[in-house]
């Protein structure tokens, strides 16, 4: 889109905005999720059902690469702007 | 001493702007996680004044936009630089104050923007003001970030729903509630990096205008980060509840896991414009996530009040740009750089801001009303599926 000849949308930078909320947003929903369901076959919050040793490990093991995912994700975003020039 | 007396007054001022700008803002970080009760509503605004302080301090970026790419900062250093700024803190104020009064989830970078326009205007011409900045830097990025934040967070919405279904009702809004406090949190601190710097950015302009700083090399002092951050968190934990309040309740009906998605998808937007120096509007970028959330789960939403916000921020820029012009012609009756005219308009804004407030006071809306904590994850998922549950204030 133009204005006067100059362009007044950074499209790249609008795009990589729409990465990031794409990844922030929509992806850490489905990995928060997945992190919730992890917790469910470990047995975490769910006392009524009877779960096996296999199943634990495997809600654990999901659970704590789902968190460190998000986790990470924010930390990302802190840095990012933390690192943005002035 | 007169020039130092006006910037005295206009970092007043800007610093009431700021306290503004929490009460009216900030709170919108932590509008759905009130309204799904996954915060009590003072807990909510405390920590989102406590990141609010903290994200202050992690960028500059938006500050040097609104210092040095809305208007030209040649004119802000001349001798009635100041008073076109104090112009401009008066429109905003106001503006924010009438919008507030409403119940409108207005912008409040709009409205300093526009005071900054208006009041520049009224000055010295139109020539003053970088109408290409305006378009580039804040209007086109303010479209596109409600659209981009709202189709996000209807995908996350409509995500998060697909994992409900296999997680259960209890545990998936239970656990999303979790979520949401993180979320939040995310959300408040995006939007200390980015709000607490608009503010920085005006004081920084001032200080340019009196040979404090220069343009060419730009830098917000300490002193102006502590008292920016420390206005806009006070502001924060004050409450803005009439806002909290339509935006939780009025734009749709909201569940822990839209909360989450909206929230999601809305600090990851201010994060990445922030980023790129765009000084977006948090409020608009929520309602975008808020209806997105709705959208996701294809439920009612009540575009009256969403057209309602939407005609609030056409007239922002239009609107707080004609009271910073006014302000502007009442201070120039007084002569330029005249400590009088300064008094005379912070006087002014004083009574309406006054008046504004005694006016709200009579439809007030406090954290009690809004408090949903007590609502359990079984009421929320009979709520959702049309049973009866104690509704917090929508009116």
């Amino acid at each position: 889109m133009l204005l006067f000849g100059d362009p007044i949308i950074d499209w790249s930078a609008i795009l990589k905005i729409v990465i990031a909320a794409l990844i922030g947003g929509s992806a850490i929903v489905i990995v928060y999720g997945f992190l919730l369901l992890g917790l469910k076959y470990a047995g975490v919050g769910d006392p009524g059902q009877t779960h096996t040793e296999r199943s634990k490990m495997t809600g654990y093991a999901i659970a704590t690469i789902c968190a460190i995912v998000v986790i990470g994700v924010i930390a990302l975003g802190i840095y990012a702007i933390i690192q943005k020039p002035s | 001493m007169g020039s130092t007396l006006i910037l005295v007054i206009m970092v007043a001022t800007a610093v009431a702007f700021d306290f503004t700008n929490g009460f009216h803002d900030t709170a919108n970080a932590v509008a759905t996680s009130i309204a799904t009760g996954a915060l009590k509503p003072m807990v909510a605004v405390i920590m989102s004044g406590c990141l609010n302080f903290l994200g202050a301090f992690i960028s500059i970026s938006v500050a040097a936009t609104i210092a040095t790419g809305v208007v030209d900062p040649s004119v802000t250093s001349t001798a009635g630089g100041l008073e076109i700024v104090l112009a401009a803190l008066t429109g905003a104020i106001i503006w924010n104050l009438t919008t507030w009064c409403l119940s409108i989830p207005s912008s409040s970078s709009h409205a300093i923007i526009g005071g900054l326009v208006g009041a520049a205007v009224a000055a010295v011409g139109s020539h003053a003001v970088s109408f290409h900045g305006i378009m580039e830097k804040v209007v086109a990025p303010a479209v596109l970030a409600v659209l981009i934040c709202g189709a996000v967070a209807a995908i996350g919405t409509f995500a998060a729903y697909v994992m409900v279904r296999r997680l259960g009702d209890r545990q998936a809004r239970t656990g999303y509630r979790y979520g949401q406090i993180g979320s939040a949190a995310l959300v408040s601190l995006a939007h200390g990096t980015n709000d607490a710097q608009k503010t920085m950015g005006i004081i920084a302009l001032a200080l340019i205008s009196t040979g404090h700083i220069s343009a060419a090399h730009f830098y917000v002092p300490l002193w102006v980060k502590f008292v920016c951050a420390g206005a806009i968190s006070l502001g924060t934990v004050t409450g803005g509840w009439r806002i909290i309040n339509t935006m939780g309740n009025r734009i749709t009906s909201i569940e822990s896991p839209q909360g989450f998605a909206a929230e999601a998808a809305s600090g990851s937007v201010i994060l990445a414009s922030s980023y790129y120096g765009y000084p977006l509007s948090t409020t608009q970028v929520v309602s975008g996530g808020v209806t997105g959330a709705g959208i996701g789960k294809k439920q009612p939403v009540h575009w009256a009040v969403f057209g309602q916000m939407v005609s609030a921020w056409i007239l922002t820029i239009p609107g707080a740009g004609i009271v910073a012009a006014g302000a502007w012609e009442i201070a120039d009756i007084f002569g330029q750089n005249s400590k009088v005219g300064c008094i005379v308009i912070v006087a002014i804004t004083i009574v309406i801001a006054a008046v504004l407030w005694t006016i709200a006071q009579r439809s007030a809306i406090g954290a009690k009303d809004l408090d949903r904590t007590n609502v359990t994850p079984e009421q929320e998922a009979a709520r959702a599926a049309g049973g009866d549950v104690a509704s917090p204030a929508v009116a």
